[in-house]
């Protein structure tokens, strides 16, 4: 079984211990409430779980395919944190009234697309309260925080007015070379 | 109507007088306070509170109590993704922590040492330092006791990688050490005479940086090892387990790293494994993904069906090593999938607490791994548990 086969089990299971209890739209909000800031854990069931609520979305370009509100978008493949997708910005930009850091670490992602490699930069937006939508930790490429440029469990909302993290964007810098 | 009034009057007084009759009048302004120092099972559970990180808390709570009322000891609060640390001799907790003047909006940014009686819960004195704290997902080696709990050392980044040391003792900040290219802070030369102290950092190239200090905290020299492991394709993680003088660090593939920090020379050992040979795709994960209890035995939190990527997941068993004989000695299979590891407790009463992915704490007793209890303690993100032993 698969990890996360084994987590959508702990998903299934909360669910049903509950959805005994409490509406669909609560438990979904204790889910993510639940699976907040576990860091470790691929929140892929998270995205499973507010997708069953609102209908998915896509970024119209069938060259960046995939819903940029979800965990298993590509470009999304070593980040950590609150989508900004489901923030009020978007994969590539920050929400209303919120700062984007201007240094971060960087990762290396597939695109399904073309099959080639691209250059991710996972800036955070800072200057206002986490988030709380929409949480994705994937791990790929990642390094220990004593390997800054390849870590994202640093809090990268550095050089900006506020360190206080929001949530985290994924922007394309280009083309990996091998 | 008169009568009426009348008998209500005296309905009042009757009911006035029957209380009056059942209860001492009670003094306002009751304050409790706490055991010094605390009973060995008890434990802090740092709720890191990632939906609103200003809002961190660190709660003292006796596992074994049973009812929430006794659970719940009491809180201090922990701003930003605190970091913490205690001394058991001075009866203290220290949390390492950030402010803004406008909030969450920013404004002007403190940071400070918090220091509180473990007694009373209050804050006993503030020591403002550097605000340069590393923020981030919380681990045991962003901050550090020195030379017998004197100095506290707290790891920067800026990015500039920096050590701030503050003496606990004189409640004052001493200085800012570079640590250029390494990054956080473990204690070294636990050994060494006259109030000197040395702290390690772990680097990016996958040498070892110590700095030494006097007796007053100061800067004296500064040694790089040889490269002692694989920082790309086989890093340690940042937290060790520890026992006096040693601490072993789990690298992703599964073995362990033992370092002598006895010495002001710190001694790399050699690397022995974690899984036998036809189990290497068990790995280490998790976020505090390996404790030591009081005697020293060594708890690693483990998955199968591991791989890059994966060294974040936490796992379904918790392994229980010899780690002086490098030897695996137990095998804990877990009640509910584990996240993060702490232990408290000496001798028969030793106890492991392993954040769940629920978000909930479950207590097992060790090192036999029998399941105790699920704890809700209101806790929503209770990242970091620490033993009060």
């Amino acid at each position: 079984m698969s990890l996360l086969d084994r987590l959508s089990k702990i998903t299934e299971h909360t669910t049903r211990g509950i959805a005994q209890r409490s509406s669909r739209r609560g438990f979904v909000g204790l889910l993510g409430a639940v699976l907040a800031g576990t860091a470790s854990l691929p929140l892929l069931p998270v995205a499973r779980a507010s997708s069953a609520t609102v209908p998915g979305q896509s970024t119209g370009n069938p060259a960046d395919p995939g819903d940029p509100t979800t965990c298993d978008y590509w470009r999304y493949c070593g980040i950590d944190g609150f989508l900004c997708s489901c923030c009020g910005g978007s994969q590539n930009a920050c929400p209303p009234g919120t700062e984007m850091s201007p240094i971060t670490w960087v990762g290396t992602c597939r695109n399904p697309a073309d099959g080639l490699n691209y250059v991710i930069s996972y800036n955070d937006c800072c200057g206002k309260s986490s988030c709380g939508r929409c949480l994705c930790n994937r791990n790929e490429d990642d390094r220990p925080v004593y390997r800054p440029a390849a870590n994202n469990d640093i809090n990268w909302c550095i050089g900006t007015d506020s360190s206080v993290y929001n949530c985290s964007t994924a922007v394309i810098l280009g083309l990996a070379t091998e | 109507m008169n009568n009426l009034v009348r008998s209500i009057a005296l309905t009042v007084m009757f009911t006035c007088a029957t209380a009056a009759a059942e209860f001492e009048p009670e003094a306002i302004g009751g304050v409790l306070s706490l055991p010094a120092p605390y009973p060995d099972h008890w434990a802090m559970f740092h709720d890191v509170s990632f939906m609103h990180m200003s809002e961190g808390e660190i709660l003292v709570i006796d596992p074994l109590a049973d009812t929430l009322g006794d659970q719940y000891k009491g809180m201090m609060t922990a701003s930003l993704i605190a970091a913490y640390q205690r001394s058991r001799s001075r009866n203290e907790h220290y949390v390492v922590e950030s402010f803004y003047s406008r909030g969450s909006r920013g404004g002007d940014r403190t940071d400070v040492v918090t220091i509180y009686d473990a007694a009373t819960l209050s804050v006993s004195a503030e020591i403002e330092i550097p605000a340069k704290r590393v923020s981030g997902m919380p681990k045991t080696t962003t901050t550090n006791l020195l030379a017998n709990e004197r100095f506290l050392a707290i790891y920067n980044f800026t990015p500039g990688q920096s050590v701030t040391i503050v003496d606990l003792q004189e409640r004052k900040l001493v200085g800012e050490y570079s640590t250029a290219g390494c990054g956080l802070v473990f204690a070294s030369g636990l050994a060494s005479a006259n109030g000197e102290s040395s702290f390690t950092s772990i680097c990016s190239n996958g040498t070892l940086l110590t700095t030494h200090l006097d007796d007053t905290g100061n800067f004296v020299s500064a040694e790089k090892s040889e490269i002692v492991f694989d920082a790309n394709q086989d890093p340690i993680f940042e937290t060790p387990a520890v026992t006096p003088g040693m601490l072993y660090f789990p690298t992703f593939s599964g073995k362990m790293l033992p370092i002598d920090v006895s010495q002001a020379q710190i001694e790399v050992k050699e690397s022995w494994w974690l899984t036998e040979q036809d189990q290497r795709n068990w790995r280490p994960g998790g976020m505090n993904l390996v404790t030591t209890d009081s005697s020293g035995v060594g708890y690693v939190l483990m998955h199968s069906n591991g791989g890059e990527g994966t060294h974040k997941d936490g796992g379904e068993q918790v392994w229980v090593y010899d780690l002086q004989a490098g030897k695996r000695i137990g095998q804990i299979t877990l009640t509910n999938w584990g996240l993060s590891l702490g232990t408290s407790g000496s001798g028969d009463g030793r106890l492991m607490f392993v954040t769940n992915a629920q978000m909930a704490v479950d207590v097992y007793r060790i090192p036999g791994g029998e399941f105790v209890k699920t704890l809700h303690t209101g806790a929503a993100t209770p990242f970091m548990i620490y033993g009060a032993n």
